[in-house]
C-alpha cells in the first residue's frame, strides 16, 4: 500500500516511515498541509496518516481541501495526532461523516506495532 | 488554573512572576510530549529491529530535552524570585554563541539542520550574565532546529551570529526564511500556555524554547525580538556593550 | 459582456467536470452565488491564494446564462485572509462549523446581514483572545435573530416585566421566561442575553465581567433554540 504520511516532526516522520516500510508499505512523507496536497496529487496514495497539528495550515484545512476533490473521496484518512481525541469529541461527527476520517489515534498511546496493525487492516478501492 | 492565577494577580494577591511561570509550565509540559514520543518510538523501533542503531538518536533527544527543562527551571526561578538579580559581567558574545552552537550541534545533526557560526568583526564585550545568555540561546535554538525542517525553505541552515545595531550588539539565530513577525511573537507571548500552538507559523509544537529564552532574557532586562542579519531572518536579543574602562 | 464585481466569502469548493471547480460564495448584494472556476485544477490546489476559505475576496464574474444557476468566475483577488483561524485546529473546526450552519440556515436567498455576520464571525475567530465558546454562542444567537426567532427578553409568560431580583426558568415553546422561585436564570444571565441578541460584536461581549460563567449558564438555552428554530 502507498501511504501518505503527513507528519511535521522530522524525527517522528523518519521512525514512522521506517516502521511502515518494514511492514511492506511504500511511504510518501509530507511535512505541511500544502506539500501533502501536492504529494497526494503526485503519488496517489491508498491511505493517509494525518497529524492535525501542523505549521501554518492545520490538519483540518488539509482534510477539507483533500475531500473537495472527486478522485480523493474514497481514500481513507486515519488521524494520528498529538492532540488528545477527547478534545475533538464535539467534532467527531464532522470528522467521520463529512471528512471521511476512519480512525482517530492518539500518538502517545499508539505504538509502532499498533500503527502497522491498523494500517494493514485498512483497505481501499484503488 | 491559568484563569485563577490571572484573577489572583489582578487582585494583587499573586505576584506576576508566578503567573508567568504557570503559563510557561503549561507550554513546557506540552513541549515535553514531543521528545518523550520521539524516544518511545525510536526505542520501540530499535527493539523491533533488534538493533542499537536508534540509541544515539535517543540519547541526543533525551539530552536536548533535559537541557530545555533545566533552562526552563532556571528561567522560572528567575521569574519567581522577585528580589533575585542576575549578576552582570563583561561577556564575549562570540564565545557564548560558539558554546551555544557546540551544545546544539548534535540536535541539529539529528534534524538535518546545518549550524553556522558567524561572528566576523570585533564586538568587544557586553554586560550580561553568561549562564543566562547561553541558556537563552540554547533554548531558542531548540525550537528553531525543530521548526526549520518543516518550514518552506530550500536550505536547512541556522546561523548563529552577532552584529552591531543602534542600541548595542544583537546576538541571534538566523535562517533564510522569516521565522516570526513582531506581531506573531507578541501574540505568542500572550497565548502560550493557553493554546496548543502559540507560534503556529513557526512550529507545530508549543514552541516552548522561545518562551523559555524570553523569560531568561527578561531577567537581564532584555527580550527576544525579530531581527535581520544581512539577508537572513531571525530572532535575537540586544545586549549593552561593556563601557567599563579596562585597566591594562 | 455582463461582467460584474462583488465582494464575497467562499463557502465551499468542489470539483466540476474534468478541470474545473465550483466555488460557492456568500455575497452582500447577490446572496449566494455558484461560479465555475475554469481550469484551476491544473495545479492541484493552493491552500493560499485568491480562492480560499476564511477570506473575503473581490470577485469578478459573469452572471449565469438563462436556464443556468451557475455563473463563471473571471478573477478573484484576496482582500482579507483571516489566517490566524487556520493556524489553530480548534478555530479551524469552529470556522467550518459556522460556515456549514450558515449555509444550511440560508438555503433560500440570504439578506446582506448574513454576509456581515459571517465576516464578523471570521474577525472574531481570527482574534485569538476572543474565546471560542463565546463566538459559538454569539453566532447561534445572531442566526436566531436574523431568522426572526429572538426570545422574549423583556416580559415573562404572565406579561410582567422581568425583574432584577427575581429568578426564572425558560419556556422553550413560548421562547419566554417564566417566573419561578427556584429558577436557574437571574438578571445577570438575562442582561447578557439581551447584549447577545442585540447584535453586539463578540469581542465586546467578552469584556463583560464574568462572561465565561454567564456563557456556560446560557449556552444550553441558546443552542437548544438554534436546533429548534434554524434548519
Amino acid at each position: 500500500m502507498r501511504i501518505l504520511l503527513v507528519e511535521p516532526d522530522a524525527q517522528l516522520a523518519r521512525t514512522y516511515a521506517q516502521a511502515l516500510h518494514d511492514s511492506g508499505h511504500e511511504v510518501v512523507a509530507a511535512k505541511t498541509a500544502q506539500s501533502a496536497i501536492h504529494a497526494a496529487d503526485a503519488h496517489k496514495p491508498h491511505l493517509v496518516l494525518l497529524e492535525m497539528q501542523l505549521v501554518s495550515h492545520s490538519g483540518i484545512e488539509f482534510l477539507y481541501e483533500f475531500r473537495s476533490y472527486d478522485d480523493w473521496q474514497n481514500i481513507p484518512v486515519i488521524i494520528l495526532s498529538v492532540v488528545p481525541p477527547g478534545e475533538f469529541a464535539g467534532s467527531r461527527q464532522l470528522l467521520e461523516k463529512e471528512l471521511g476520517v476512519t480512525g482517530y489515534y492518539y500518538k502517545p498511546h499508539t505504538s509502532l506495532a499498533q500503527l502497522c496493525q491498523l494500517v494493514n487492516q485498512s483497505t481501499v478501492d484503488v | 488554573m491559568g484563569q485563577r492565577s490571572r484573577k489572583l494577580a489582578a487582585t494583587g494577591a499573586l505576584p506576576a512572576g508566578r503567573q508567568v511561570s504557570e503559563q510557561l509550565l503549561l507550554a513546557v509540559s506540552e513541549q515535553m510530549k514531543l521528545p518523550f514520543l520521539q524516544i518511545a518510538r525510536a526505542a520501540e523501533y530499535g527493539q523491533l529491529q533488534q538493533s542499537t542503531e536508534t540509541l544515539p538518536d535517543i540519547q541526543t533527544t533525551a539530552d536536548a530535552a533535559i537541557r530545555l527543562l533545566d533552562n526552563y527551571l532556571f528561567g522560572a526561578r528567575l521569574g519567581l524570585e522577585e528580589q533575585y538579580a542576575l549578576e552582570l559581567e563583561p561577556v564575549s558574545v562570540s564565545s557564548v554563541l560558539y558554546d551555544a552552537g557546540q551544545e546544539l550541534d548534535q540536535l541539529a545533526k539529528l534534524y538535518g539542520v546545518e549550524l553556522e557560526l558567524n561572528v566576523a568583526g570585533k564586538f568587544g564585550t557586553v554586560m550580561a550574565n553568561r549562564q543566562a545568555l547561553q541558556s537563552a540561546l540554547i533554548s531558542l535554538g531548540y525550537t528553531l532546529i525543530e521548526a526549520l525542517p518543516s518550514l518552506q525553505t530550500k536550505d536547512h541552515k541556522l546561523q548563529l551570529a552577532a552584529h552591531r545595531c543602534r542600541y548595542g550588539i544583537v546576538a541571534g539565530m538566523y535562517s533564510s526564511v522569516e521565522q516570526l513577525t513582531a506581531d506573531a511573537l507578541r501574540a505568542g507571548r500572550k497565548l502560550h500556555g493557553h493554546i496548543r500552538q502559540p507560534l503556529a507559523t513557526l512550529t507545530h509544537s508549543s514552541g516552548a524554547g522561545v518562551f523559555v529564552a524570553d523569560t531568561i532574557l527578561q531577567a537581564m532586562d532584555s527580550e527576544l525580538t525579530p531581527t535581520r542579519h544581512h539577508r537572513l531572518f531571525g530572532l535575537g536579543t540586544v545586549l549593552k556593550p561593556n563601557h567599563q574602562i579596562q585597566l591594562v | 459582456m455582463n461582467q460584474q464585481l462583488t465582494t464575497g466569502i467562499i463557502l465551499r469548493r468542489t470539483d466540476y467536470g474534468e478541470a474545473d471547480r465550483i466555488i460557492s460564495l456568500l455575497t452582500p448584494k447577490h446572496g449566494k452565488l455558484s461560479l465555475t472556476a475554469k481550469g484551476v485544477r491544473k495545479v492541484k490546489s493552493k491552500l493560499a491564494g485568491g480562492i480560499e476559505l476564511f477570506s473575503v475576496s473581490q470577485i469578478s464574474f459573469l452572471a449565469p446564462r438563462a436556464g443556468s444557476e451557475i455563473g463563471t468566475l473571471i478573477s478573484a483577488r484576496l482582500v482579507t485572509h483571516y489566517h490566524h483561524i487556520v493556524e489553530d485546529i480548534d478555530r479551524t473546526m469552529l470556522g467550518y462549523d459556522l460556515i456549514k450552519q450558515l449555509d444550511k440556515a440560508t438555503e433560500d436567498n440570504p439578506e446582506p446581514e448574513y454576509f456581515e455576520l459571517l465576516q464578523q464571525a471570521f474577525e472574531a475567530l481570527n482574534t485569538r483572545e476572543v474565546e471560542r465558546n463565546l463566538i459559538q454562542i454569539w453566532f447561534a444567537a445572531q442566526l436566531l435573530r436574523l431568522g426572526g426567532h429572538t426570545p422574549n427578553l423583556q416580559t415573562d409568560t404572565a406579561g410582567n416585566k422581568l425583574e432584577p431580583d427575581k429568578s426564572y426558568n425558560f419556556d422553550f415553546d413560548r421562547a419566554t421566561f417564566v417566573l419561578h422561585p427556584e429558577g436557574i436564570f437571574s438578571s445577570d444571565e438575562i442582561k447578557f442575553l439581551r447584549l447577545l441578541f442585540s447584535g453586539n460584536n463578540p469581542s465586546v461581549l467578552g469584556k463583560v465581567i464574568n462572561a465565561s460563567t454567564l456563557i456556560t449558564k446560557i449556552a444550553q438555552l441558546v443552542h437548544f433554540m438554534r436546533q429548534q428554530y434554524i434548519r
